[in-house]
């Protein structure tokens, strides 16, 4: 038998071709009405008004937004609003995803269940009912003895509680999962080194879930800054949002440019925020 | 499976002081007070909503009047709201068979393949859940303004499914994912030509997870509120009719009414999918997240 | 060292060969150029530790690998590149790859109905493998309700329903525990003589190889080192890894300082030498091997063609029928040593102590020579190429 030397040239199975076929439809449509739409945004942000790409280009939408000082105003409260409503929903979410993984043994699917679906309901019926609950004549102020108390409602509060009730769900279950692929003997070993409850949750519990809160914080953070929903149906003038902003910017006073131009600003703070969590989540990861 | 991880000073081996006994009452009972605190804030509005729904008087308020069901007929007289609501389930049935096939086809694509761009796909995938939806709703009006498309529920439907097919995506992914290859090859050593492959092994392996993606973007699609505010011409979805009714006192106990409604045929429809999932493999509930979207 | 060839170069006999294999991931060549022919209805064993190219070797055969370079026969035809559904040769994975969804029946009907045989056939064929893998009764069971061991036998079946004409097994008893897997190897080598089967075995286990095959070809970093029978793999290793590998290695190196009489002679002084068959080399020294079961402790009254030498006991094991002595010899070599528990009341040996050890000069092998020894099944070939007479027959 002659021996054979001669190298096989084989197409292989997984070829990137099998790929391109199948991922055409999904990729295009992305690209059609996603990007697309995008790229208009940003022309529409750097074209003089009227809106015509006749009309030259210009960056005086972008120094008008940035530099108004109304803008810089509503940027912060938007910060506050949603800095304080991820800070206690990660103090809720933090001690609930641990009780769920650690604690609560049969109840954990229960509780992940409830989570799910509390989530589901359409998120204006949900904030119609926080304004029912914070109303002057609502339950809140139906239990708490004396005068009806104004501010719980058409408030920053009220925007900073319907948030945080809104968003835990998704902020929970990421922090749970990765909480779930914590090797539980690490408590252990650390108890038998003698460190208390507070030690093992700051040395262990909450390094180990830094994946699962830069995720939460990509799904939530984001959305909660940019909502307008939230602001409208609780909040007051107090609570004006970026949001509402950006949208009152467009429909209302019809001033597309700067309303783009703000818009692609969110765009692009949520693009590197997100990217920046990703990468920082990234760090300690382990890996299942 | 509970695991037990004890912070120290908690749970001791025998014998059991007074003083640990009750340290660790007040944990319990510490605990038992933060669920229900957090179970209320999750459920609450459901339940009050509930609460209202039968109250006899126009006005959302303590103290509560006579018991009554008016209300919900007087929410299915509104033609109003009847044809939000059916514009709302109208799109919502278009979307959902829609992401299904678009999503599914993503999901296969980036799980079953390596190529040079997949990252970069991946990421595009993933945008629309990751990105606020607020930004992506004003692009695509202004994109459909410049290019003269008129709003109506049509434009409604493509930015909804754009929004919404990558949640199939990240459900089927996981679930593809945590496929053995080995039953592939198995498959492929008994005689399957590709095709064949797919048909008796993958896809019953990913039927839970397909149907309970459907109902998912289903009812993504039902109570999505930016994308379709923006996109959304001269009528109205659920969420919509929801939202610019709130300001009308009149409105407001039918509100209530037709939204208990919704909500409890949602609870039913998402548990449903759940339990598909779960039939699916014990973690597939976390697949809900897009987390998974990410690599 | 290279080459399992047949000598007549016959291909009737022929299951399987490889011809020049060669097989690359990016910079890493997991199979180098190996050639090896697999005869009809033998058991054969490619054995060697995680990385040596087994699995890959494997995966070839059954054509979910294409080959860099070379050629794959089976039964005469070349398959170097056809599809693994174009092979008559089934696979049983290490992880089984049962189908969740289907009953036991269905899994092992399943190859069957691909290929669109009758229902009559198919039910014949189906109860027919049940009853040879002892899994009556289980049909309508479905896989999460079957236990490790009939999981396994289940994904035989389903592998030997489509009487393959080589049947490729990775590792399957990998997930048994002890006594289910040494079960499983006599059901497993009983089976394959009953059916007459080609097997074709790959494990890192080398009891487990030598208990089941006919022939073993072992391996390491891609290429084969040795293919002999299990016999010949452990009384004339060809290489020091393969001496190694299989068994305890006693590995001593001998300086030849002179010849007589047809040994070659190491010289220790104190009247204690190590000798070996001369392998006729010009060389200076060799490495040698000893099996420890060949080693006895000596009383010093022993003559000039025997070698005998002096060394410290460093650990004593006991293992129930025998005694392991780990002995340290003043040439800087470790020697373990097996002494069979049969005296009565004999005298513990203990760390520390000294001991004289002998062994009839015929006992060293030195590693790669061509050396006969008198124990070998007369008329036997050259063992380091090892193509043995094909037999039937369990080993006996």
């Amino acid at each position: 038998m002659a021996a054979a030397t001669t190298s096989i040239a084989r197409a292989r199975r997984r070829s990137p071709r099998g790929a391109f076929g199948i991922l055409f439809a999904p990729v295009t449509l992305l690209i059609v009405f996603f990007l697309a739409p995008m790229a208009i945004m940003l022309a529409m942000s750097i074209v003089r008004f009227p809106p015509n790409l006749s009309s030259g280009y210009t960056t005086s939408h972008y120094a008008a937004v940035l530099s108004d000082p109304f803008n810089l105003k509503i940027a912060w409260t938007t910060l506050f609003i949603g800095t304080t409503a991820m800070a206690i929903m990660l103090a809720i979410a933090l001690p609930l995803a641990y009780f769920m993984v650690f604690r609560a043994g049969r109840w954990e699917l229960f509780i992940l269940l409830s989570l799910v679906l509390a989530d589901e309901l359409a998120p204006v019926v949900k904030i119609f009912a926080w304004q029912v609950i914070l109303g002057r004549q609502g339950i809140m102020n139906w239990l708490i003895p004396g005068p009806p108390i104004e501010w719980l409602l058409f408030s920053r509060f009220a925007v900073i509680v319907t948030l945080a009730a809104t968003y835990i769900t998704y902020t929970t279950i990421p922090i749970y999962a990765s909480m779930k692929a914590i090797d539980p003997s690490m408590f252990e070993s650390a108890v038998d080194l003698g460190a208390g409850w507070w030690t093992q949750a700051r040395k262990i519990l909450i390094p180990l879930s830094a994946p699962g809160i830069f995720v939460a914080m990509i799904l939530v953070y984001v959305p909660m800054l940019t909502d307008f929903v939230t602001a409208d149906i609780v909040g007051g003038t107090g609570s004006y949002m970026m949001g509402q902003r950006v949208r009152d910017l467009i429909l209302s006073l019809g001033d597309w440019g700067a309303g783009a131009a703000l818009n692609f600003v969110l765009l692009v703070l949520a693009l590197v925020f997100s990217l920046a969590a990703y990468r920082l989540g990234k760090l300690n990861r382990i890996d299942r | 499976m509970a695991q037990a991880a004890q912070p120290a000073g908690l749970g001791v081996a025998a014998p059991e002081t007074v003083r640990a006994r009750t340290r660790r009452a007040t944990n319990v009972a510490l605990w038992r007070g933060f669920l229900v605190v957090v179970f209320l804030a999750l459920f609450g509005p459901l339940l009050i909503l509930l609460l209202f729904a039968f109250n006899d008087s126009n006005v959302l308020a303590f103290p509560l009047e006579g018991f009554t069901a008016h209300w919900f007929v007087d929410a299915w007289r509104d033609t109003l709201l009847r044809q939000a609501l059916l514009n709302s389930f109208g799109v919502a049935f278009v979307v959902a068979p829609l992401c299904l096939v678009l999503g599914t086809l993503a999901a296969f694509g980036l799980t079953r393949f390596r190529f040079r761009g997949r990252a970069a796909i991946g990421g595009l995938v993933g945008a629309p859940l990751i990105l606020p939806w607020l930004v992506i709703g004003i692009a695509a009006l202004m994109a459909y303004g410049r290019l003269h498309i008129a709003l109506s529920l049509r434009t409604v439907i493509a930015s909804q499914t754009i929004c919404t097919f990558p949640l199939v995506t990240a459900i089927v992914s996981a679930q593809l994912f945590r496929f053995q290859r080995v039953q592939e090859e198995a498959a492929i050593d008994l005689g399957c030509s590709r095709l064949q492959v797919l048909r008796h092994v993958i896809l019953p392996h990913i039927a839970p997870a397909l149907a309970a993606s459907a109902i998912f973007a289903f009812t993504w699609s039902f109570n999505n509120f930016e994308i379709s505010f923006f996109t959304i011409g001269f009528q109205q979805t659920f969420p919509i009719w929801v939202y610019s009714s709130v300001r009308n006192p009149d409105h407001t106990a039918i509100v209530n009414a037709i939204s208990i409604v919704i909500s409890v045929v949602q609870v039913g429809l998402i548990y449903a999918a759940l339990r598909l999932l779960r039939r699916g493999g014990g973690d597939a509930t976390t697949a809900v997240i897009p987390a998974e979207v990410f690599p | 060292m290279n080459e399992g060839r047949s000598l007549n170069g016959s291909t009737t006999d022929d299951a399987i060969v490889l011809e020049r294999v060669t097989k690359r991931f990016g910079e890493v060549t997991a199979v180098d150029d190996i050639s090896l022919v697999i005869r009809t209805g033998e058991f054969f064993s490619m054995l060697g530790p995680s990385g040596c190219g087994k699995t890959t070797t494997l995966r070839m055969i059954a054509g979910f690998e294409t080959p860099d370079q070379g050629r794959i026969m089976l039964q005469g035809r070349d398959v170097t590149v056809a599809a693994p559904q174009k092979r008559n040769v089934n696979m049983v994975f290490q992880s089984y790859g049962l189908f969740p969804h289907m009953t036991v029946a269905e899994n092992i009907s399943f190859g069957p109905r691909i290929k669109k045989l009758g229902r009559a056939e198919i039910e014949a064929r189906v109860s027919e493998i049940l009853r040879t893998v002892r899994l009556e009764g289980m049909a309508e069971r479905r896989p999460a309700q079957l236990s490790g061991g009939q999981q396994q036998r289940v994904a035989l079946a389903r592998a030997l329903v489509n009487r393959p004409a080589a049947l490729l097994l990775d590792e399957p008893l990998g997930a048994l525990d002890l006594k289910l897997r040494k079960e499983m190897q006599l059901e497993l080598k009983d089976l394959q003589t009953r059916t007459g089967t080609t097997f074709v075995y790959v494990t890192h286990d080398q009891e487990e190889a030598m208990t089941m095959s006919d022939r073993i070809a072992v391996m390491h970093g891609g290429v084969v080192e040795q293919l002999a029978s299990p016999r010949d793999l452990y009384q004339r290793p060809a290489t020091p890894f393969v001496a190694g590998f299989i068994g305890t290695s006693n590995l001593i190196t001998l300086r030849f300082d002179r010849r007589e009489g047809g040994m070659v002679v190491m010289d220790l002084g104190e009247g204690q030498r190590i000798l070996a068959p001369d392998p006729g080399a010009e060389v200076a020294e060799a490495l040698i091997t000893v099996r420890p079961e060949w080693i006895k402790r000596s009383s010093g009254a022993v003559g000039d063609r025997t070698s005998v030498v002096s060394g410290t006991i460093v650990d004593v094991v006991y293992l129930g029928s025998l005694t392991q002595l780990i002995v340290d010899l003043p040439t800087g070599d470790r020697l373990s040593v097996h002494q069979l528990n049969d005296e009565v009341g004999a005298a513990e040996p203990r760390p520390g102590e000294r001991v004289l050890l002998q062994w009839a000069p015929e006992h060293s092998y030195v590693i790669g020579s061509k050396a006969h020894l008198p124990d070998l099944v007369a008329g036997a070939e050259d063992p380091s190429i090892g193509s043995q007479p094909h037999r039937k027959v369990g080993r006996p």
